[in-house]
């Protein structure tokens, strides 16, 4: 029997490992190496720069920009997101057949392609086709570009982000609510307790571990945004809407400075590193042994 | 519970705000897919006047659109396949098994959570041409799969 375990163990974790060593780990010791270098990605690195590409960053006006809007983007998925999520899953978690209409579609955004969902909303707020339209012509109003505004464009992006996701919010609560035994519900009932007070006292405590699960991939998902913000604004107007991965990906990887841009993708691989690992080292292990 | 109250009313007008919400924008676009351009400007949301139906045909009788359907329903497809099977045996054995260093190993998989593609691509693009994956299905295939399991298997892991 020992035996027996030891080979499915042999069997079984191999292909995963060696794939992840392959296309993830190695690829990133390897972007960790090249952010040493001013290299644009054609031959072999060879012009060794130290920590000045990490030098340039800090003092780049758009990366702190950058840096400060995926801090926006956390906010938001943490305090709009998500208790979004946990108010419709507490509305519809119960089976019925209109429930199971809402839930599918709240969960239609989820599904969409990120780049599809971005050139939907590119043409809802069109100033020459869409929301914004109809108010100017209604009102008399110049035409309004919301997208290039500067003011306009990060809210727009905002409002798209938690379209986008708070399905998936949802559905985590969805399950974990139906996973509370009806049993302690009813004796709260019972107990004479209002509908709100079991939400807030019975369910709201039983759904922690399902919140911290939430938070986790709602922290990391947001530190790399970047297929909403290439449709919709390319990270305009002049760079204002910028996320850390957008930022790479067009200071980094158009601009043909492999380097420089490896260096970002370090930042925040280190960023993300260590919330991960406090985070599951502290919120999550408690968690997970109450799932 | 039995008589239709505020809070009743509250929560239905609340799941059809989200409803709509979610809804409008997608009806707009395909609503869209049938108006000229000069519909579209004067009445961007709304049915559209004369149904237009060549934009959406001109799509569906192109044959390149369906080489592209085809390509990526192959690769979704083929992607969702191994990733799966990969991940549900590693899963199997993470929440089965303890020894020493599954823990570490488990940690392991998990970076690939914390790295975004955008930052792997030309580390990425070179390790796909050295496997000779250039130009080919696989050389989307397997990368996403590698990037997809660290979720797979945390996600499994969680149903034991």
């Amino acid at each position: 029997m020992r035996g027996g375990r030891l080979t499915t163990a042999l069997f079984f974790l191999p292909p995963a490992l060696m794939l992840f060593t392959l296309f993830v780990f190695l690829p990133l010791l390897e972007g960790a190496w090249y952010s040493g270098y001013k290299w644009s990605g054609y031959g072999l690195p060879s012009d060794w720069v130290g920590t000045r590409n990490f030098e340039v960053l800090t003092r780049h006006g758009v990366f702190l920009r950058s840096f400060n809007n995926t801090l926006i983007f956390v906010g938001v998925a943490l305090f709009l997101q998500i208790p979004l999520g946990m108010a419709m899953a507490l509305l519809i978690y119960r089976k019925s057949r209109s429930n199971t209409f809402f839930r599918l579609v709240f969960f239609v955004p989820f599904i969409l392609a990120e780049v599809a969902t971005g050139l939907i909303w590119s043409f809802i707020f069109d100033g020459d086709y869409g929301v914004t339209s109809v108010f100017s012509t209604w009102f008399g109003w110049e035409k309004v570009f919301p997208l290039s505004d500067r003011t306009w464009a990060m809210p727009v992006l905002l409002l798209v982000f938690v379209w986008k996701y708070f399905g998936f919010h949802m559905m985590i609560f969805i399950a974990a609510l139906q996973s509370i035994p009806d049993d302690l519900i009813e004796a709260a009932r019972i107990d004479g307790g209002s509908p709100w007070q079991i939400t807030r006292y019975v369910q709201i405590p039983m759904l922690k571990p399902a919140i911290a699960v939430s938070v986790f991939f709602a922290v990391i998902g947001s530190m790399q945004l970047f297929d909403l913000i290439i449709p919709l604004t390319r990270g305009g107007p002049s760079n204002t809407t910028h996320t850390l991965v957008s930022y790479l990906y067009t200071f980094g990887l158009i601009r043909l400075k492999v380097g420089f841009g490896s260096a970002v993708g370090v930042v925040l691989f280190v960023i993300s590193f260590v919330f991960a690992f406090t985070y599951r080292r502290y919120v999550m292990r408690a968690a997970e042994d109450k799932l | 519970m039995t008589n239709f109250g505020w809070r009743d009313a509250g929560r239905i007008s609340a799941l059809l705000f989200m409803t709509i919400a979610i809804l409008f924008p997608l009806s707009a676009t395909i609503l869209g897919g049938f108006k000229t351009q000069g519909d579209l400007t004067t009445n961007p949301f709304l049915f559209p006047r004369n149904w237009h139906l060549e934009f959406y045909s001109g799509i569906l009788a192109d044959p390149t659109f369906w080489t592209y359907l085809w390509n990526s329903l192959f690769i979704s497809f083929v992607t969702t396949l191994i990733t799966v099977i990969v991940a549900s045996m590693a899963a199997f054995i993470f929440s089965h098994m303890r020894f020493f260093g599954s823990e570490y190993l488990f940690g392991y998989l998990l970076m690939g959570l914390m790295f975004p593609f955008a930052a792997a691509i030309i580390p990425l693009f070179i390790k796909v041409r050295d496997f000779g994956l250039l130009d080919t299905p696989w050389g989307v295939i397997v990368p996403q799969v590698a990037f997809g399991l660290a979720f797979s298997v945390l996600l499994f892991r969680t149903f034991r």
